[in-house]
């Protein structure tokens, strides 16, 4: 189960698209606010989530706000999650802020294309 | 645009490249947007800012005349007190006065009719000048009033309310060129007020 964050609606649709195209990952689960996931991840009956392909600037929480609060609420069930920061931004010092989080196991640039998905899918298989 | 021509032919494309056309269209239009507010932004920063003196009451006369449209669109009701002339940046202080006056405009609830004051506190004691610009819209939580004034910082989802994060970052810088700050008065629900200090001495 991948899940996405992420405010744009049209670059959520991007993402279900090219994760579809990749056949790599089974199912997915959208969310537009960071504080919604972070509810879900809380509540009792989740999913398990192999990955976790997360924005950087959304509204209210943004995805570094997202990570500081996942990693202090939640424990191991999170951390077992590879978190991707997807982002077009051009500020290195982002990279370096997501790269501080242990669970942050890449950092990728918007556009996804397939091959981000298979090296993702592969991260998967190594934390798994 | 070149996607209006590739619109023409989308009934040769398949249903799925098909729904991306309109995605597209959305995106490269929000583009043009940051773009053109990444500008205005950067020019404000760069121009040293003018001192000379501004009628106030004139320049909110001249804004709503552009918002015009928007206010009879939304059933507006706008009432602005007798504003002072202040020494400042003309373009600058239009802009600062045009992102708010848009902003208590925009951020309204659908099923509100926007209400908007603007008026003059303190004018006379001491020697700066206080406006503010109340509205009835959905306010600004305390914990986020801080953090609109971050460049591209957004509170909501495009779907309910459009913007670029850029406007407000802009509305502090205007008032810090002019020894000034904006600081905001709200309880998160039922509108926010933007006070404007505005210092006449001179650097």
């Amino acid at each position: 189960m991948a899940m996405i964050i992420d405010d744009e609606q049209a670059d959520q649709m991007l993402y279900k698209l090219i994760i579809k195209r990749s056949g790599l990952i089974e199912n997915t689960l959208a969310f537009q606010m960071a504080e919604d996931a972070l509810d879900y991840l809380k509540s009792e009956e989740k999913d398990p989530i192999d990955v976790i392909f997360l924005d950087i600037n959304m509204p209210r929480m943004n995805g570094f706000e997202f990570l500081e609060h996942a990693t202090a609420e939640l424990d191991t069930a999170f951390a077992k999650c590879v978190v991707i920061m997807l982002t077009t931004s051009l500020d290195p010092m982002d990279e370096a802020r997501a790269r501080k989080f242990d669970v942050v196991k890449d950092y990728l640039n918007k556009p996804l294309n397939v091959d981000d998905i298979s090296k993702v899918a592969a991260l998967v298989q190594d934390t798994a | 645009m070149i996607i209006d021509k590739v619109a023409l032919e989308q009934d040769r494309f398949s249903e799925e490249t098909r729904e991306l056309i309109p995605q597209a269209i959305g995106t490269l239009h929000r583009m043009g947007h940051q773009i053109e507010d990444v500008l205005s932004y950067s020019r404000t920063l760069d121009i040293e800012a003018t001192r000379k003196p501004v009628d106030l009451n004139a320049l909110v006369a001249d804004i709503l005349k552009d918002l015009r449209a928007k206010i009879s669109e939304e059933g507006a009701s706008i009432d602005c007190g007798s504003l002072p002339v202040i020494k400042g940046d003309k373009m600058q202080l239009r802009t600062l006065f045009q992102n708010l006056i848009a902003s208590a405009l925009k951020f309204t609830p659908p099923e509100r009719k926007p209400v908007v004051r603007i008026w003059v506190e303190g004018e006379g004691v001491g020697k700066g000048h206080c406006i503010c610009i109340e509205d009835n819209g959905i306010g600004i939580a305390p914990e986020y009033q801080a953090k609109v004034f971050e460049l591209f910082k957004r509170l909501n989802l495009r779907e309910q309310y459009n913007g670029t994060g850029i406007g407000l970052t802009l509305c502090r810088r205007v008032a810090e060129n002019h020894n000034g700050k904006i600081d905001i008065r709200s309880d998160g629900r039922t509108g926010s007020t933007f006070i404007i200090k505005l210092d006449e001495a001179q650097r």
